[in-house]
């Protein structure tokens, strides 16, 4: 077994001991092995299974949340938690918190995980095409990337959803056409890199079609880096559809958004603070939790993590 | 008296999973003035440990766990750092493998070559730079006001790794230390720096260097330490020594190296590899892949024995010739 | 010589970029549903001109963007005047040009940027400086995971629970307004967490990387004091490169001020942007994009150019080391946290 230098400043290395007998090599494959690594992670861990029960709740959210959305209830408008029924209180027009905040759960996974899709298919498309074909195609589609890297992503979201209008639909694609470039940048350097592998080239040899090729061998070994960035590009999406509906560019006003309850909150915030607080708490720990689940596959993938 | 003399060192790195390495393993030697002492040595020998330990230069995972080191009078290992400071880059000098990483990139010339003299307020400023100057020139460096308002990037490499030489002998230390210093340059550049490194010797300076090749032992050095795991494992004068080398490790070291002017013959590697620090073989580190390796004897611990098998002390390294001392209760059979 | 050069080349694609920026902006919003009369119409009622101010604000609109100018030329037109810093009228501010509006929002979208980044840098650098020299204890693990937190949240999150916490409950800072230096806190201090985790993480790990180096040890060699040798030689040489990733940072900022700016009503062109967005007012969502981009490519010229400076290599040999690399550092890019 060999040491590992302990300090980096002092050069020293040891090498193995001669005459070891060869470890047992237990044969795992690459994926079991960084989900072994994940699992080692608590934070990451526990944060895996909060998301899991975040996609429930907002798949179930219909069933579980004891008010509709739209609901109004003038007798109670601003109520505190715990009156009537209300979990978390109700805003100006009398709507339980608790089912908006369930249903702006909703539609926060719903744009996020959709557009987190666009932009995966958007930039695999691109990127595998880039990296494979080569050539004019290559230099054209990287030229491309090019302009839209240059192109703030936030304005171009604004500008989609206002050609667009206020749609999920527009809104998905807005946020997915707005960051599939770094994705698809990273899905062309992987494949640069794997096309020069050597079992790319037995494969070639043997006849195997480009397709084919490209799918059964390059995808497979790219997709750790494309899984920690679409990973983290799940709360950065969840931040951009918050963030356009707090500007009042997010999905239409009758859905409940987290965004639109945070700059309602911020109106209320004396007389009715839970209006703020609940909605800001459960935006936090999502997005955290998100971000959690993304570092843990980071380092699960990064094979040379230790340095840190 | 000798410069420096350094009695059973011992050093330890505790690593990332909490386990103690010994890198050096009760390490003796003394260095006196105006000669030049070769640490001889593959990577991982704990060469570099070795002087580093001496100067207080160790990372935080590491800690002296035996030994002294007497220079001018002191106990470098008993001092305090700020004491060792004091000593660091005055009295004794340091010049590195490579001058391109060993020099700040984004600092002139001047600066690096004066800052040290400034620390330990030994001039002031406007005195410090004639001194580099004069350092420079010393070191053959043509030009040298010019050239001291550089980059070290914008020197040859050649010139840098003087410039560097320059840099240590500013403050006209008592004892040089050169780890590798011509491991990185080529072969004529390599004469010049030993050449220079001469100079300084006669000026009474010493010198230890850390070198692997054996070459540039014999060309330079007076007497040599070949160690190996952390141990010493021959010590002698140059000539002596890569002449009639006695230990199995040493002799395996010649067979297998090539030596500058040396002869033709093929080369055979010592088969195996280092062991593992973190796992030392018991007794001689070198038994496992000894050839003449006896069991029991071998595993047992081991001392330097001259040549007519009685331990050789530290400072008697001085005497060229009359001690030999070899780590092998075998070595005196072998002859 | 050699920099001249590069210079130049950096320019040209500048200005390159610029324009695809502009044709793609245009065209998505060519397809945008209504004209300056229909919006003109709807916004009417805010408007209290004079007949002959109106009269030639009609006439003004039409003839930039006229159902008879067809679309070639209205983008030629305003390109036109985009290079004399004239961007024609707003559809919805009516009476009032473009550029005159940016002149007076951005100044403010800016001075929240610029505050927000210097506050950023002086809380970040210390921080990533102790973690790194305290590697591995409990400050750095500390600092490192409260640095993930300000990077997962959104500014407007962060600023969320800045009002609970100073309006709502201790009552001393305001949630709105642009009147003085106490409405500028909140912002300020929202938008710069989302910096000083990123720039804490980066200062620490390039530390780390310099400490490693050999002149650092020869320095410590030399008998250098440890303070000095770390302030001098390593922390000197680690925040060099921090220029690469202050510069994109401060102009992702100045552009992404929109969220805070709109949470606290503060009159910012993120404002302003996102309410033309609203009313379709196409000038001013052109003109607006049209100058941050142009804000993000200067910001990028710029940093590389403090780099050069910064980096004796580049400056004595006029070619720049490959400047940044782009999957290394970040770009400039509105930062929607």
């Amino acid at each position: 077994m060999a040491a590992t230098q302990s300090s980096a400043d002092v050069g020293v290395t040891a090498a193995p001991v001669s005459g070891t007998p060869a470890a047992e090599i237990k044969t795992k494959g690459p994926g079991r092995h960084a989900w072994d690594r994940f699992a080692r992670n608590k934070l990451a861990l526990g944060s895996l299974v909060f998301c899991v029960l975040l996609v429930l709740v907002a798949l179930l959210a219909p069933v579980i949340a004891p008010f509709h959305y739209a609901e109004t209830d003038f007798a109670n408008k601003l109520v505190g938690p715990g009156v009537e029924g209300h979990l978390l209180g109700t805003d100006t027009l009398g709507r339980d918190n608790f089912s908006r905040m369930l249903f702006g759960l909703r539609t926060a996974l719903t744009v996020a995980f959709g557009a987190e899709v666009t932009a995966l298919l958007l930039a695999l498309i691109i990127g595998l095409l880039a990296g494979y074909v080569g050539g004019r195609l290559e230099s054209a589609l990287m030229a491309g990337t090019d302009v839209m890297y240059a192109f703030p992503s936030y304005l171009f979201a604004v500008i989609l959803v206002t050609v667009m209008g206020r749609s999920i639909f527009a809104l998905i694609l807005a946020i997915g056409v707005a960051s599939w470039v770094t994705q698809a940048r990273l899905v062309r350097a992987q494949v640069l890199s794997i096309k020069e592998r050597e079992y790319v080239e037995a494969a070639r040899s043997m006849g195997a079609p480009g397709v084919t090729i490209a799918v059964r061998y390059i995808l497979p070994n790219a997709i750790g880096p494309i899984l920690v960035t679409t990973s983290f590009g799940i709360p950065a999406a969840i931040g951009a559809e918050a963030g356009l509906a707090l500007l009042g560019l997010g999905v239409d006003p009758s859905i409940p958004s987290w965004g639109t309850m945070i700059s309602e909150g911020t109106r209320y915030l004396l007389s009715a603070p839970h209006m703020l607080l609940f909605p800001a708490t459960m935006f936090a720990l999502t997005l955290l939790a998100f971000t959690w689940v993304g570092d843990g596959l980071r380092d699960a993938f990064d094979a040379s993590g230790d340095l840190r | 008296m000798s410069l420096l003399e350094v009695d059973d060192l011992r050093t330890e790195f505790r690593r990332a999973d909490g386990t103690r390495m010994t890198v050096v393993d009760g390490v003796s030697f003394a260095v006196e003035p105006g000669r030049a002492l070769a640490i001889v040595g593959e990577s991982g020998s704990g060469k570099s440990v070795t002087v580093r330990t001496l100067l207080g230069l160790l990372p935080k995972t590491a800690r002296v766990a035996g030994g002294s080191a007497t220079f001018q009078g002191k106990d470098l290992l008993a001092l305090k750092q700020r004491e060792l400071r004091r000593i660091r880059g005055r009295d004794i000098g340091m010049v590195f493998q490579n001058a391109m990483e060993a020099m700040n990139p984004t600092l002139t010339v001047e600066r690096q070559l004066t800052e040290h003299l400034l620390w330990h307020g030994i001039c002031g400023k406007a005195e410090a730079r004639e001194r580099a100057i004069e350092a420079l020139a010393g070191v053959g460096i043509p030009e040298p006001e010019r050239r001291i308002r550089m980059y070290p990037f914008q020197m040859s490499g050649g010139m840098r790794q003087r410039a560097m030489i320059a840099m240590a002998m500013v403050t006209k230390p008592a004892l040089l230390i050169a780890d590798e210093p011509t491991t990185a340059v080529d072969v004529t550049i390599q004469r010049q720096l030993l050449d220079l490194l001469a100079g300084l010797k006669e000026q009474g300076t010493g010198i230890i260097m850390i070198t692997h090749d054996l070459g540039v032992a014999r060309y330079f050095c007076e007497d040599v330490m070949v160690m190996y795991a952390g141990r010493v494992m021959e010590r002698a004068s140059t000539h002596a020594l890569l002449d009639a080398p006695r230990h199995p490790y040493s002799v395996g070291l010649l067979g297998s190296s090539i030596e500058v002017g040396g002869r033709d013959r093929p080369l055979i590697p010592i088969p195996g590899s280092p062991p593992d620090l973190a796992r030392r073989p018991d007794g001689c580190p070198f038994h496992p892949r000894c050839a003449q390796a006896e069991l029991p004897r071998c595993a047992e611990p081991q001392e330097l024995l001259t040549i007519e098998g009685s331990p050789a002390a530290a400072g008697d390294a001085i005497e060229a010739g009359r001690v030999h001392g070899a780590a092998c209760w075998k070595a005196a059979s072998l002859v | 010589m050699g920099f001249a050069v590069y210079l130049g080349k950096r320019v040209i694609r500048l200005v390159l970029s610029l324009i695809a920026v502009s044709i793609i902006t245009f065209t998505l919003l060519q397809l945008a549903p209504g004209n300056f009369a229909d919006i003109a119409r709807v916004n009417s009622g805010a408007t209290n001109i004079g007949s002959t101010g109106t009269e030639q604000m009609v006439t003004e609109l039409q003839s930039r963007y006229g159902d008879d100018v067809p679309p070639w030329k209205q983008y030629l037109i305003f390109m036109k005047g985009a290079v004399t810093w004239d961007f024609g009228p707003s559809y919805k501010y009516a009476g009032v040009d473009v550029q005159d509006i940016i002149a007076k929002a951005f100044p403010v979208s800016a001075t929240l940027a610029i505050l927000a980044v210097i506050l950023a840098l002086l809380i970040s650098v210390p921080i990533g400086v102790i973690a790194a020299l305290r590697k591995d204890s409990v400050a750095d693990h500390g600092t490192m995971f409260l640095a993930t937190l300000g990077h997962a949240l959104p500014s407007y999150l962060t600023a969320a629970f800045l009002i609970l916490l100073f309006t709502a409950t201790l009552h001393l800072l305001p949630s709105s307004g642009w009147d003085g230096p106490v409405n500028m806190i909140m912002p300020v201090l929202a938008l710069a967490l989302g910096p000083i985790a990123v720039l804490a993480r980066y200062v620490r790990s390039s530390m780390l990387e310099t400490l490693r180096e050999e002149y650092v040890t020869a320095a410590l060699a030399k008998g250098g004091p440890y303070r000095t040798v770390v302030v001098r030689h390593a922390l000197r040489n680690s925040l060099i490169p921090l220029v690469t990733v202050v510069g994109p940072l401060l102009a992702g900022l100045m552009t992404g001020t929109v969220f805070v700016e709109t949470l606290f009503r503060i009159p910012g062109l993120g404002l302003y942007f996102t309410n033309a967005a609203a009313s379709r007012d196409m000038p001013l969502l052109m003109g607006t994009a049209l100058f941050f981009a142009l804000i993000l490519m200067v910001m990028n010229l710029l940093v590389d150019l403090v780099y050069t400076i910064l980096d004796p290599r580049i400056r004595t040999q006029g070619k720049a080391l490959g400047g940044r690399k782009s999957w290394q550092q970040p770009k400039a890019q509105p930062t929607s946290a």
